[in-house]
């Protein structure tokens, strides 16, 4: 489960202590290491065009340029695009949701443990899975129904087989895809080909763009009013 | 300001004694014959006494008509009754009865007696045409006196109301804006107790050669500082439904009946199949010890959660004698033997117990996995 190489990490946040804090918790991993820290949204975009680090830790807010815009810009590189985890005080915070929709992976809060820091790395970076799918599912379904339903969303949801559509449900879930695999009686490799053609067919970047995209396009209705 | 009936009463029936205590003076000099005497009696019952009536419309009505027509016909007119004249016209005027125009029809009422100045008597009497004219300068000055004046009442009346309403949005836009402060204080002191926290773990971990119980201590408080943080984070709730809002709490102080609600958030958070097992009839226990029953299931569901991700929970309430027996129990990898002992908020259950007398104990349990038990009273009166 272990990338072969180590994560290269960058993180960004406007607090000093955050930065200094996180940095060093990091290095204590052997398979991550930190490249750079960065004061600003606009600073991050910058550092990451230039060092192209595998993952991102973002806060939500900061001056000058926040998270969710350093996100969207980060997001537009395409490929080359890191992976991004939001950091955030707050569990319901709309700016997180913000965030989320403009691409990030998934979102931590700051006052967590330490190993939960290591573990929300290494899940965003190995991207098999949601993080904190309760919580995560909880913030979006909180706030896709505040928005409108995109009628192009659902459009492009017809385009897939009942499989995988299944398959997104249970995506939308949170179920990973050793859980998918074993719900459905079929291989993890099998799983994997789906949840790609999923997110290809839908343009989208990850699985927490698929929960996402489920919940705003109503497909997934949260039985929480 | 509407005089009262009774006073009323007293001034018609004051008048009318003058009125007949003057027709008679008349009468005794001789300046008045039987048969104008006698008319001029009546006229003077005709015109005060009907200021008694509740009917301001009719009072009025009545006294002038007494006296349009005395002077009309008889050229004949008491003191009296022109003051009962002008009183009446005047609580017309004022009256607030407002589903009829009556205070115009005051106005209406003072004309008669212009007319009657205007068309001069006949035969003329000095003394007649002294009170006709009088009576015409005045009633008019009476009926429209007794609208300015109730004009005045009403214009003082909504100046009051709309002070009220002024002072009612004010006192509401000041409420929002006190929320809207403590939401900013609560946001920067959060944001103060995250970085306590981080800091507490950064130290943890990446202090080269930090003994033992030094981490143990760092652990703690850091634990404490995310505890403090999910207290905030209700508040935050609070006081989200409080912008704007004039509530009293609304979120007291959970008991037994809100870990349901405990077990089903745990339930759908962590995907893992949560059991809640209530055994013993329930019975009434003090709320300090509700509270700290919910606390304890609260922390051991939070712990099962992060140490246990994926086992499953069972959540016991055993309600036997006089106390509550609680167990909370996974089937995870049991307490792990590297971990600094003292953390994970198990100070905070057992010092939560200690101080409504109960006990907590944790460790691995019975055939795998990890338990909670905690024994409390039922009432804090059993503390020896």
């Amino acid at each position: 489960m272990t990338e072969p190489r180590t994560v290269r990490i960058v993180v960004a946040d406007d607090h000093q202590l955050v930065r200094d804090g996180f940095a060093e918790l990091l290095d204590t991993q052997p398979d991550f290491t930190v490249i750079a820290t960065a004061s600003d949204g606009a600073e991050a975009v910058r550092i990451c065009k230039e060092l192209r680090p595998d993952l991102v830790l973002m806060d939500v807010r900061m001056p000058r340029m926040d998270g969710i815009e350093a996100t969207r810009q980060l997001v537009g590189l395409g490929s080359e695009a890191p992976r991004i985890l939001v950091l955030t005080t707050f569990d319901l915070d709309e700016h997180v949701y913000d965030a989320l929709r403009a691409g990030a992976s998934g979102f931590l809060l700051k006052d967590g443990t330490a190993e939960r820091l290591f573990d929300a790395v290494r899940v965003i970076a190995a991207g098999e899975a949601l993080l904190a799918p309760g919580i995560t599912r909880r913030l979006i379904s909180e706030f896709a129904t505040q928005r409108p339903v995109s009628p192009a969303s659902s459009a492009s949801l017809r385009s897939l087989t009942p499989r995988e559509t299944e398959v997104l449900r249970l995506v939308t879930e949170g179920l990973s895809n050793l859980e998918i695999a074993d719900r459905l009686t079929i291989t993890e490799e099998t799983v994997k080909t789906h949840v790609g053609r999923v997110l290809s067919k839908l343009g989208l970047r990850d699985r927490t763009q698929a929960v996402i995209a489920a919940y705003e396009s109503g497909l997934v209705v949260p039985h929480r009013a | 300001m509407e005089a009262s009936p009774r006073a009323l009463a007293v001034v018609g029936s004051t008048l009318a004694v003058l009125g007949l205590a003057e027709v008679f003076a008349r009468a005794a000099i001789g300046r008045l014959d039987v048969e104008s005497a006698l008319v001029l009696a009546l006229v003077v019952v005709g015109s005060t006494l009907p200021m008694a009536l509740s009917s301001a419309t009719t009072a009025a009505l009545l006294a002038t008509a007494a006296s349009v027509l005395s002077l009309a016909g008889f050229h004949l007119l008491s003191v009296a009754s022109a003051a009962a004249v002008l009183i009446c016209l005047y609580r017309l005027g004022g009256s607030p009865d407002r589903t009829r125009p009556p205070r115009y029809f005051a106005i209406a009422l003072a004309t008669p007696f212009l007319v009657l100045a205007l068309i001069g008597p006949s035969p003329p009497s000095s003394e007649w045409a002294a009170l006709t004219v009088v009576l015409a300068a005045l009633a008019p000055v009476a009926a429209i006196g007794g609208i300015a004046v109730q004009a005045g009442r009403e214009v003082q009346e909504n100046r009051a109301a709309r002070q009220v309403i002024a002072d009612t949005l004010v006192d509401h836009t000041a409420r929002g804006e006190r929320a809207r402060i403590a939401r900013e204080l609560h946001d920067v002191v959060a944001h103060h107790i995250s970085m306590v926290a981080v800091q507490a773990e950064a130290a943890r971990l990446a202090v080269p050669g930090l003994p033992a119980a030094g981490a143990q201590r760092l652990s703690a408080i850091g634990d404490t500082a995310r505890e403090a943080l999910v207290e905030m984070r209700r508040l935050l709730g609070v006081l989200r439904d409080d912008a704007g809002v004039d509530v009293a709490d609304r979120h007291p102080q959970p008991g037994l009946d809100q870990v349901t609600e405990l077990v089903d958030d745990a339930r759908e958070s962590s995907g893992c199949p949560t059991r809640l097992i209530l055994r013993g009839a329930p019975i009434a226990l003090d709320p300090h010890v509700e509270l700290v029953a919910y606390r304890i299931v609260q922390e051991a569901l939070t712990n099962s959660r992060r140490h246990a991700a994926g086992a499953a929970v069972d959540v016991e309430l055993v309600y036997a004698d006089s106390e509550l027996r609680l167990r909370v129990r996974d089937n995870g990898p049991g307490p792990n033997p590297m971990a600094p002992l003292g953390g994970h908020g198990l100070v905070g259950m057992q010092e939560r117990a200690f101080a409504v007398g109960g006990t907590v104990r944790t460790g691995p349990a019975p055939g795998g996995g990890y338990s909670v038990h905690a024994v409390l009273p039922a009432k804090l009166e059993d503390l020896a």
